[in-house]
């Protein structure tokens, strides 16, 4: 027993010992949790977060479209989304949503070849959508990371991610660009600087080219093709903001020094690729093996891509001053911003809400009727009455000495309340296909509509027969029921005259506006 | 061509907001943009047509085209009226009034800060569910202030126009359904989505699928227009409704 504790108390004291002179664990633990690893911690943190709305994805496939997804492998989808986006954006635009969508229902009907064509873009639209960050509240989307001092408090910071991203392109359609940080995370969630990356590739290149490891090659020249298009979306950003605002775009040292970077890495690419090009058109040539000769066409397509991919970086690089001098131009010529920037919460919708409705009217009204675009109205009898009953326009050519006219209050408590109105409207609503007059009246005649549901319910019916076509098409509705005269008698104890026939009508669309576009 | 013919065609393009002028296969609407913005004199000339005919012209955009609205009593408005059904609208300023409010609750959820407006580049998706769910949580933020400082904001009876507006979004359902799952025109959730399908028809937005209730992206049209009348009319609208509200607060005071 003795001999037992001696032994711990030895041991314990050997263990104090070489606290004393080896690093102590606490302090080695502090190295991974002091401020100067926050650095990395957060670097990591961003990165993972990349990859959370793929594994999302992945995770919902069981739950959407009643399970008929589940044999598909979401997260190569993803991937095939985001190259197929990456490699056809280019600068001014980016790649079209719908010519990606047909790439991935590709690739999902491949992976599962039970998947018929419409179900298989579905799928793929619902990959694209899930992936596209810009939706408030979208969780996948957001990661917080921490920053502290050794002394000062950890505060927790919000990182968005954003895998693809919506543009409005010039000729008015809308098209996906891959941000920065889709690339990384499709390259291999390298959260690196994308210059030093960029250096790395290029000494992989020169020693797999020596070593004459020529698929290796190719694969590295795909990943310096990414990073062209990397460099032309940070090109791309700068420009836009110039556009926005010309002082916050340091033109001076900053954006310069990125062009130069950029344009050294197109020429150093185009050295290299262009020596991977003849080695490779060397050894295809030399090939007796059909497998082999294959395997180099295909490479040689690749790398051919790759090139272009430079070239055209290249050209946007040469031109990018005088882009630039023009967004500057644009910028200082167009007058300074009259409009104050209002908060629209804080500013406008609580003071509305807030208001009594009578008085939020006015500027509700106001709003509404600046949203839509001047049209032409004058297209049915009810608005031409409308305009020709107006009051004259004020020309302020009168002396403005009128005699007050004497007015009386003709208003006249509605004849329906609320009750009856949305009994009668209940009732018209559900009207999918042509019914009868009597058929609508019986149906309102049962006891526990409230008030004189049949007499409005009549009336309602008879203005279907002219119901003002123009303004409700202007108006936007999607379907019109119309009255239809077809010589039946209505049969009933209250109402005399046609039976008429109410058919729901659907407004289609042909405005001339369509057709010029469609030109 | 001539001047007033160039002026007259901007403004007959201004009428076609789903039209840009990259989408205008012929390049006119960009020569014209590129014109205005060029020379002055065309600019004032363009300006006074519009002003002529009862237009106001509020933006020419190389990207978006030319951004105008028509004056309240030119023949060329709608109005809310128009809008939300003509058959009782004489009855009905609340339904009006939340016809209104889903613009501006959809506007917000577009741009929600003040440097969105400027953002070129931005293009936001809002959906039917998102705005319905945001207008609800401002009314039940407004109710909680109104219970804690102890307001009484119920109106008189006879005096319905004195209701508080978020009161009276608040008391409309959220869904109903007839009995062929079509919507009941009066809920909000399809107000909300009304209002979209209009920002649609008008080239402010555009449909991205059903989710949510429906699943929209605001266009720069939008961006632009909610720019302009945020920043200057809707703005001087509100403030002016507030001043009407203070006043009639210190009378109704002076009176009790």
């Amino acid at each position: 027993m003795d001999e037992i504790l001696a032994e711990a108390r030895d041991s314990k004291e050997g263990w104090e010992w070489n606290a004393d002179d080896l690093p102590s664990p606490g302090l080695n633990l502090s190295a991974f949790t002091g401020s100067v690893a926050a650095d990395s911690l957060s670097r990591r943190v961003k990165a993972l977060a990349c990859t959370a709305p793929l594994h999302s994805l992945e995770a919902n496939k069981v739950r959407v479209a009643s399970g008929r997804w589940i044999r598909l492998n979401c997260w190569e989808l993803a991937f095939v989304a985001i190259d197929a986006v990456a490699v056809a954006m280019d600068f001014d635009t980016g790649a079209s949503y719908e010519a990606s969508v047909d790439l991935i229902a590709r690739q999902a009907a491949r992976q599962d070849a039970g998947l018929c064509g419409d179900d298989a873009i579905a799928a793929a639209t619902w990959i694209v959508e899930g992936l596209i960050s810009g939706r408030g509240g979208d969780e996948p989307f957001h990661a917080a990371y921490g920053r502290w001092d050794d002394d000062g408090p950890y505060e927790s910071r919000d990182f968005h991610v954003e895998l693809l991203t919506e543009h409005a392109g010039l000729d008015g359609g809308i098209y996906l660009r891959a941000s920065d940080q889709a690339i990384n995370v499709l390259i291999g969630a390298l959260d690196a600087d994308i210059e030093s990356a960029a250096e790395a590739v290029d000494a992989k290149m020169d020693s797999l080219v020596r070593r004459g490891m020529w698929s290796e090659a190719v694969l590295t020249a795909e990943h310096a093709r990414y990073r062209s298009i990397q460099y032309a979306e940070l090109i791309r950003r700068e420009i836009v903001a110039t556009r926005q605002n010309v002082a916050e775009v340091d033109w001076a040292e900053r954006v310069p020094a990125l062009i130069e970077r950029a344009l050294d890495h197109v020429l150093r690419r185009y050295r290299t690729e262009r020596a991977i090009i003849g080695n490779v058109t060397r050894s295809r040539d030399e090939a007796t093996e059909p497998s082999l000769r294959a395997k180099a066409s295909q490479m040689l397509v690749l790398l051919k891509d790759c090139q272009i991919r430079h070239e055209a970086l290249q050209r946007k690089l040469l031109g990018v001053r005088e882009e630039f001098r023009e967004a500057t131009r644009d910028q200082l010529a167009r007058p300074p911003t009259r409009v104050a920037l209002v908060d629209l919460e804080r500013q406008v919708l609580f003071p509305l809400l807030a208001a009594p409705i009578g008085d939020a009217m006015t500027p509700l009204e106001r709003l509404f009727s600046r949203l839509t675009a001047p049209a032409a109205l004058v297209a049915d009898i009810d608005r031409l009455v409308d305009i020709l009953c107006e009051p004259p326009r004020d020309d302020g050519s009168d002396d403005g000495n009128l005699a007050a006219p004497e007015l009386t209050d003709v208003r006249r408590e509605p004849r329906f309340d609320d009750a009856t109105w949305d009994a009668a409207e209940a009732v018209l609503a559900d009207v999918d296909r042509p019914t009868r007059l009597s058929a609508l009246l019986a149906r309102s005649e049962t006891p526990l509509v409230p008030g004189d549901v049949a007499h409005l319910l009549a009336l309602l019916t008879i203005r279907a027969v002219d119901p003002g076509l123009g303004r409700r098409i202007a108006a936007g509705d999607d379907s019109v029921l119309l009255g239809v005269d077809d010589g039946a008698v209505l049969e009933h104890p209250r109402f005399a005259g046609s039976d008429l026939l109410v058919v729901p009508a659907r407004v289609q669309r042909e405005t001339a506006e369509q057709a010029a576009v469609s030109v | 061509m001539s001047d007033s013919s160039d002026a007259g065609r901007l403004l007959a393009y201004a009428m076609k907001p789903k039209l840009t002028p990259g989408g205008e296969p012929t390049g006119d609407y960009t020569r014209l943009i590129v014109r205005y913005a060029a020379e002055a004199s065309f600019a004032r000339l363009v300006e006074g047509v519009a002003e002529g005919l009862g237009l106001w012209l509020l933006a020419v955009d190389p990207i978006v085209g030319a951004v105008a609205c028509a004056e309240e009593d030119s023949s060329f408005a709608m109005g809310l009226r128009d809008y939300a059904r003509q058959t009782r609208t004489e009855s009905r300023v609340d339904l009006r009034v939340a016809h209104g409010l889903a613009f501006v609750a959809i506007a917000r959820l577009c741009y929600p800060q003040p440097s969105h407006l400027e953002a070129v580049d931005r293009v936001a998706r809002v959906t039917v569910n998102d705005v319905e769910e945001y207008l609800r949580r401002l009314c039940a933020r407004l109710d909680e202030e109104a219970a804690t400082d102890e307001l009484d904001v119920d109106p008189p009876l006879d005096q319905p126009l004195l209701e508080r507006t978020w009161r009276a979004f608040q008391r409309r359902a959220s869904v109903a359904r007839t009995n062929d799952a079509r919507r009941n025109s009066y809920t909000t959730v399809a107000i909300i989505a009304k209002a979209l399908a209009w920002l649609v028809d008008q080239g402010l937005a555009q449909k991205v699928s059903e989710d949510e209730g429906g699943t929209f992206r605001a266009l720069p049209r939008f961006r632009i227009l909610v720019r302009e009348l945020s920043g200057g009319e809707l703005y001087a609208d509100v403030l002016r409704m507030a001043e009407t509200e203070r006043d009639d607060e210190r009378e109704t005071g002076r009176a009790g």
